[in-house]
């Protein structure tokens, strides 16, 4: 009798990835931004060429075009705009943006997102968010050799969907391609997971300059498991500096500033801010004025902040079923956690010191680099494994304006579910569908995410269609929602985008501005992308052959199959990318029900216990 | 119309109790397993597979992890397998004491008492804890229908209790 194990498809070529490919992790911030690559188990953060690690999150846009990002950024210019904070306004309208900036805002057609007013003309967070990411892979491929394959992008864990899209649009026009949006909090528990081993019952604390995540995560063996999340996408350290600035303003009493002295009002209440980190007062001054700022003073303006910050703690614990008392270790993150009075806090709360031994400005980058690699194929087998959440709930509209829950928050990802509606009205043959995604009864207060319609219903008494709702989300978070009649089988889906006023030709504009000159690039770029996915396929198909060739396919069928591979193994030696494709796309039809009999095979060894047990016992 | 069982999903006992660390070891194996990260270099049919396939652990381990949830599926399965008909006929006995419990939860919401919060925890506690005894012997009886009945009496008191935090969360916040 031949005996053969069956290894699972994803580990059997695990040792057969061609080349290593190159992949970092960014943490988008709202203050600073930084890139970290990977290596042999080891993220690193690049530095810029002085050595800089943080990149601000500043780009000055200057008349006639020109920008500058960082540094070189924050010193104005006549007559040019700088543009801090923007993440603020990533996937937001006028009417979410409820403070003092210092720049000037434009309303965008139909409540879509903000455009922001500059020397150079309106310009979108997006672009903002673009031309950081591009000064940040910069250094990457100067400073640390090259090209990228792909990237991971930290987001706050809070940030809803239209959030992650706008910043998804930022990477397509900086022309990255993004492996995964990861949460903050997660990132940093990766990097605290892998790096210093911590295990157990873990919150994240991370509270950056414009935003608050909190994640409550069990660490086990390498798998990280988020349990809840929760926090405020709009509260960070800038809420802080501009309630030091609000508080000079009174109490010197002037008023209606002109924003480049707003601006610069902010930058001394943030550096007011750090100096109370060492010392218990400080001066601040507003021309002639000026006065003594203390510690005491900051924790006043400061504590109604921290206190909105463990409410959110409060709440994940209870989502999670856990006291304050299970928690094995909090871990601080985001540069807002320096501040004493905010780790005392902590402290108080969880009754236990705070570890913050990563830099907690860093350990996010260096979370996602290493996730970053995983994702792009060059770890296997032993690489963590990440098991995130659903921020948000997500729900359809029903009658009278409710928001009924689909998949409620902190649901695991991928996710799947689904509900029966039905007709409201004799003979109805068409149904729309409105898809949300908030905590409210109402969708009035929640955020609109997608759009589509069910036609063609075969009229009825009202009551009788049957309507299934599904809700599929994958590992990215993307959801794709389909609508399907029961009885008569027809279907309508759709793919959730939301792009929130920047409609499609917006992005794909900004793309072209930005790859221009690279046309010809491109084209060598799309042949040598087509020659790694048929090499990917071939060598796939390859191993799978050898496994189970011989037990799962006919002598005919398995011919069938080494010939197309052999075509494509020419086709990709050649230079036709549209031949390679077609070759490709060829071979994958075809082994298609292969697979599938290698997943079923897989499958039913799995659930009678019997493959795990085979692979406790691998070497 | 069948109904995917999840204790074989994830290769427990089906039952009303269970050994909740094997049920996390489970779970985390089959992941580490199937997980779409892991299929990153596969093609689009594994890749589609994979998602399916980690959808149903994660609905197979968000139900088994919560005890009437779990119940739920468990009567479920059985009332699907036997085809028994479950019927939900109520003695008036309990509802009569459901309302009596409610309208204290009410009150307690117009004036707090922390003393009488503790007393009704505790009756709802000890009736919930009463309920499981009668399910587990029901069910160790093959009385499919019985034990269904007793089910949807805790049911009643899961929702109580939920209301009971929810009020206690409203006293902490304030």
């Amino acid at each position: 009798m031949v005996l053969f194990t069956i290894a699972e498809p994803g580990q059997g070529r695990a040792r057969q990835v061609i080349k290593r490919k190159r992949a970092a992790g960014i943490d988008l911030g709202t203050t600073n931004s930084l890139i970290a690559i990977a290596k042999d188990g080891k993220a690193e953060v690049i530095a810029d060429v002085h050595g800089q690690r943080l990149l601000p999150s500043v780009v000055q846009y200057r008349a006639g075009g020109s920008r500058t990002v960082g540094i070189d950024a924050m010193s104005p210019l006549p007559g040019a705009t700088i543009i801090s904070s923007s993440k603020r306004l990533l996937g937001r309208g006028l009417a979410d943006i409820q403070h003092q900036l210092p720049y000037v805002l434009q309303d965008a057609a139909k409540g879509g997102m903000v455009n922001i007013d500059t020397a150079t003309g309106p310009v979108s967070p997006v672009q903002v968010a673009a031309d950081i990411l591009q000064a940040l892979v910069e250094r990457a491929t100067t400073q640390a050799g090259g090209e990228l394959d792909g990237v991971v992008i930290t987001v706050p864990a809070y940030f809803d969907e239209p959030q992650r899209q706008a910043t998804r649009a930022a990477a397509r026009i900086a022309g990255l391609n993004v492996l995964r949006l990861l949460n903050e909090p997660t990132a940093a528990a990766v990097a605290y997971g892998l790096d210093q081993q911590l295990q157990g019952t873990i919150v994240i604390y991370d509270l950056g300059g414009g935003t608050f995540d909190v994640s409550l995560m069990r660490l086990h063996k390498g798998v990280f498991e988020v349990l809840a999340i929760g926090g405020d996408s709009a509260l960070g350290g800038d809420d802080i500096d501009r309630a030091i600035a609000d508080w000079m303003q009174k109490s010197s009493g002037s008023s209606g500033m002109p924003v480049e002295d707003y601006r610069q009002l902010l930058q001394q209440a943030r550096a007011a801010k750090h100096a109370l980190t060492t010392v218990t007062t400080t001066t601040v001054r507003i021309g002639a004025w000026q006065a003594e700022f203390t510690r005491s003073t900051l924790h006043e303006l400061m504590d109604s902040y921290i206190e909105t910050t463990l409410k959110a703690c409060r709440r994940v614990l209870r989502d999670a079923g856990l006291a304050a008392a299970d928690v094995t270790d909090v871990v601080l993150v985001g540069g807002s956690t320096r501040t004493p009075r905010v780790q005392q806090k902590v402290q108080e709360f969880f009754g236990r010191a705070p570890l913050c031994s990563i830099n907690p400005d860093e350990v996010v980058a260096l979370g996602a680099a290493l996730q970053a690699d995983v994702l792009v194929g060059n770890k296997y087998g032993d690489a963590a494994l990440l098991l995130d959440v659903m921020p948000l709930s997500l729900g359809v509209e029903t009658m009278g304006g409710l928001m009924e829950k689909i998949i409620p928050r902190n649901s695991t990802i991928p996710v799947s579910r689904a509900q029966e509606f039905t007709t409201y009205k004799d003979g109805q043959t068409a149904m729309s569908f409105s898809v949300f995604q908030g905590e409210r009864e109402l969708v009035s207060d929640c955020r609109s995410l997608a759009h589509f319609e069910l036609r063609g219903i075969p009229p009825m008494v009202a009551g009788a269609a049957r309507i299934k709702v599904s809700f599929q989300v994958d590992a990215d978070g993307l959801l794709e929602v389909q609508a399907e009649e029961m009885t008569s089988g027809i279907k309508s889906s759709t793919v959730v985008k939301p792009s929130f006023g920047l409609v499609e030709h917006d992005i794909l504009d900004m793309i072209k501005a930005s790859i221009e000159s690279a046309a010809a690039d491109k084209a060598l770029r799309t042949l040598r992308e087509r020659q790694v996915e048929a090499q990917r396929h071939i060598e796939s198909l390859k191993a799978a052959l050898q496994q189970d060739g011989e037990s799962l396919l006919s002598v005919d069928e398995k011919h069938k199959l080494e010939q197309v591979m052999q075509e494509l193994t020419v086709a990709a030696a050649g230079a036709d990318a549209v031949l390679i494709e077609r070759l490709t796309e060829t071979l994958n039809n075809q082994s298609r029900d292969f697979a599938g009999r290698r997943m079923d095979a897989g499958i039913k060894t799995a659930l009678a216990g019997r493959r795990l047990d085979a692979l406790g016992e691998k070497p | 119309m069948s109904v995917t069982d999840f204790f074989a999903i994830l290769d427990m006992p089906a039952g009303c109790q269970l050994d909740r660390a094997l049920l996390d070891e489970q779970y985390r194996k089959r992941q580490a397993l199937w997980h779409p990260d892991r299929y990153v270099n596969a093609s689009e049919t594994e890749k589609m597979q994979a998602l399916q396939h980690t959808s149903l652990l994660n609905d197979a381990y968000t139900i088994l992890k919560h005890p009437l949830r779990r119940a739920e599926h468990l009567l479920e399965l059985r009332l699907c397998e036997s085809g028994d008909v479950a019927v939900s006929k109520l003695e008036p006995a309990f509802l009569l004491q459901q309302l009596e419990l409610r309208e204290e939860l009410e009150e307690l919401g117009l004036q707090r008492d922390d003393a009488a919060f503790a007393r009704l925890r505790q009756t709802v506690a000890a009736s919930m804890a009463q309920h499981w005894q009668l399910i587990e012997a029901e069910i160790a009886k093959h009385d499919w229908c019985s034990a269904h009945l007793c089910l949807q009496k805790l049911q009643f008191l899961y929702k109580l209790q939920e209301e009971l935090n929810h009020l206690e969360d409203r006293w902490l916040e304030n």
